[in-house]
C-alpha cells in the first residue's frame, strides 16, 4: 500500500492511495494516513483512484481518519473510487457517515461548502 | 578456538559456575546480567556488555550495562560492529587511538574506556546471536590468556542466548495458540444450540470460522416479535471481535425476548457499541424480525449487505443494500429507519458474511453475487441445508485452494411453497 501526499493551495493535503486496503495495507498505512489526513488539521481530500480492493480493517482506517477530521473541525472527503470500492461503501452504507464525492473538483468544492 | 593454556583453579572454578548457572532455564534479562557479572569477574574487568543481533533490522541491540538500556546501532558500528563482520575477536589496547571505537556511548554514560576485548556471539549452529565485550582490565590490558577464557565464557553464552530466545518465541506462539483458542470457545458458545421450529419456514446457518477467529458470528431465535434473524460479522481477528459479537447477541436477546421495537433495539445496541468498542472498530449486523403470521420481515442492516431476496415467483433476487451504517463506529444522529421484505411461497433470504462474497481465488478473481445468485436460483426448491451445501461446494471449487482468510457464516431462511392442488 502506497501513499503520497501532495500540499495544495488553501493549504489543503490531497493525499493519493494506491493498493490494496485489507488488514496488511491498513497496517502499513496506519500512521501515516492518520498523520496527514488528521494530525495536520487542514482539510483534506482523499483520492482512491488507486485503490484495488477494500476490506474491513481498510474501511476502519477511514471512519477513524474520518471522525478524527471532524472532530478537529476540518473536511475529509473520499473521490475517484473504482467500482469495486463505490459499492463496497454503498453496499455497507458508509455513504452516511464518509463524504464520498465522484471526482476531484467535486471533492475540493465540499471542502469549501 | 585457541586452547586454553593453565587455568588458574579459581579462574576454572568461576568458569565451572558460571556454565551451570547457564544451563539452567533463564528470562533473557537474567541471563544476560549473569553473564556480564562473570566476564567481569573472571575477566577483571571494569565493564563488560552483552550486546544481540536483530538481524531482521541489521542492527545490535545493548540489552545489559551498568547504566546503559536498549541501545540500538546499526550492526557495522564500531569494534562491536567490526567484530560481527569479522567473526573474530578484537582485542584493542588503546581504544581510542583505533579508528573503528565509537566515543558515543561513552559520552552519553560517562565513562572513559581504555582498553576492549570484543568477541563474537556464535551459537552451536554456527550464528552470530550477538557480542560480547569487555572493556578496561584491572591494572592492565587484555592478554592471550583473558582473550582464551573470555571465548570459552563467549561460547557458553552463544548458547545460552540462543535457547532463551527459542524458548520465548515457544512460549509466545503457545499464548497464541491458546488465544485463538479461546475466542473460538467463546465463538461458538453464543451461537444457537438447536435453530428454532417455525411452521411453513425451514431455515439453516452454516458457520465455518477462519483458523484466525474472524469475528463472526448469527442468530436465529423465536422472540417476542416473531423469529430474530441475525448475522454479524466485527472487524478484526482473535479474542476482542468474538466477544463484541457474542455481547451483541446477548443484548439482542434480551431486549427482543421483552418486546422492544426493532428501530429502538438497534439504536440503543449501536451506540452502546460505539461507547465500547476501540478506536473506530465496528461490527456489521443485519437484524431482522419475521412475523411469521403475516410473512412480513422488518430488517435494519448496519454495514451488512449484500441481502438477496430469492423471489420465488419472479425467479429473480431483489438485492438490499445496508440501511445503516456499521453499528458501532459512531453513534446514531437520528432513528434507524427499517425496510419491510414480503417473504412469498418459496421465497429465500439468503445472508452470506462478505467473505463468500469477495473470496479470491489464485487469479485474482472474486466469488462475487452473481455465482451465489446462480447457485441459489438452481436450487431455490430445495431445503435451505443443500442450499447451503452447494454454495460451498461451488465456492471450493472456485477456489481451487486458496485459503480461507476469514469467517464463512450462512443463514438461509426459506419460505415453504405451498402444496401444489391436484
Amino acid at each position: 500500500m502506497q501513499m503520497e501526499l501532495i500540499e495544495l493551495d488553501g493549504p489543503v493535503n490531497l493525499v493519493r492511495l494506491d493498493g490494496r486496503l485489507d488488514a496488511p495495507g491498513a497496517d502499513t498505512l496506519g500512521m501515516r494516513f492518520t498523520a496527514a489526513t488528521v494530525a495536520q488539521g487542514r482539510p483534506v481530500i482523499v483520492d482512491l483512484s488507486g485503490v484495488s480492493f477494500i476490506a474491513s480493517m481498510g474501511i476502519r482506517l477511514l471512519i477513524s481518519c474520518a471522525k478524527g477530521a471532524h472532530l478537529k473541525g476540518h473536511k475529509f472527503v473520499l473521490f475517484g473510487a473504482q467500482p469495486f470500492v463505490q459499492d463496497v461503501f454503498e453496499q455497507a452504507g458508509l455513504d452516511q457517515i464518509l463524504d464520498i464525492a465522484a471526482s476531484e473538483s467535486e471533492a475540493l468544492e465540499r471542502l469549501s461548502a | 578456538m585457541s586452547a586454553i593454556p593453565s587455568l588458574a583453579s579459581d579462574e576454572l572454578a568461576a568458569l565451572l559456575s558460571v556454565t551451570r548457572r547457564l544451563a539452567a532455564p533463564f528470562k533473557l534479562s537474567a541471563m544476560l546480567a549473569e553473564v556480564t557479572a562473570a566476564a567481569c569477574s573472571v575477566l577483571q574487568a571494569e565493564r563488560a556488555s552483552v550486546w544481540l543481533l536483530d538481524a531482521a533490522r541489521h542492527e545490535l541491540v545493548l540489552e545489559v550495562a551498568s547504566d546503559i538500556r536498549h541501545v540500538r546501532i546499526p550492526q557495522t558500528h564500531g569494534l562491536v560492529g567490526a567484530c560481527v563482520s569479522a567473526r573474530a575477536p578484537i582485542n584493542v589496547p588503546d581504544c581510542y587511538a583505533d579508528p573503528r571505537f565509537d566515543a558515543s556511548v561513552d559520552r552519553r554514560s560517562g565513562f572513559v574506556t581504555r582498553c576492549s576485548l570484543t568477541l563474537p556471539l556464535v551459537d552451536h549452529q554456527d550464528t552470530l546471536v550477538g557480542v560480547m565485550q569487555v572493556l578496561n582490565k584491572r591494572g592492565g590490558v587484555f592478554e592471550d590468556d583473558d582473550q582464551a577464557l573470555a571465548e570459552a565464557l563467549a561460547a557458553q553464552c552463544a548458547v545460552a542466548l540462543s535457547r532463551v530466545r527459542m524458548t520465548e518465541q515457544v512460549i509466545a506462539a503457545e499464548a497464541m495458540r491458546k488465544e485463538l483458542e479461546l475466542a473460538a470457545v467463546v465463538q461458538a458458545s453464543a451461537l444457537p444450540q438447536m435453530l428454532p421450529q417455525l411452521p411453513g419456514y425451514r431455515m439453516h446457518a452454516t458457520f465455518r470460522p477462519a483458523q484466525q477467529t474472524g469475528g463472526d458470528g448469527y442468530d436465529l431465535a423465536l422472540v417476542q416479535g416473531g423469529l430474530l434473524v441475525l448475522l454479524a460479522d466485527a472487524t478484526g481477528h482473535g479474542i476482542a471481535p468474538a466477544l463484541s459479537v457474542t455481547q451483541m447477541q446477548a443484548m439482542l436477546r434480551m431486549a427482543f425476548r421483552l418486546g422492544a421495537p426493532l428501530e429502538t433495539v438497534f439504536h440503543e445496541v449501536n451506540d452502546r457499541l460505539a461507547e465500547t468498542l476501540p478506536d473506530s472498530h465496528f461490527v456489521t449486523a443485519f437484524i431482522g424480525l419475521l412475523d411469521p403470521a403475516t410473512h412480513l420481515l422488518r430488517f435494519i442492516s448496519g454495514g451488512q449487505g449484500p441481502i438477496l431476496h430469492y423471489q420465488a415467483g419472479a425467479d429473480a433476487f431483489v438485492a438490499h443494500k445496508a440501511t445503516s451504517f456499521p453499528m458501532g463506529a459512531m453513534p446514531l444522529r437520528k432513528p434507524p429507519k427499517a425496510v419491510s421484505m414480503d417473504l412469498a411461497a418459496g421465497d429465500v433470504l439468503v445472508l452470506l458474511s462478505d467473505c463468500i462474497y469477495e473470496y479470491e481465488n489464485a487469479a485474482g478473481e472474486v466469488f462475487g453475487r452473481e455465482r451465489v445468485e446462480s447457485v441459489v436460483r438452481e436450487a431455490a426448491a430445495a431445503p435451505p441445508s443443500l442450499i447451503a451445501e452447494r454454495l460451498l461446494q461451488t465456492l471450493a471449487v472456485f477456489a481451487d485452494g486458496a485459503p480461507q482468510d476469514d469467517d464463512i457464516t450462512m443463514v438461509l431462511l426459506q419460505r415453504q411453497a405451498l402444496p401444489a392442488l391436484s
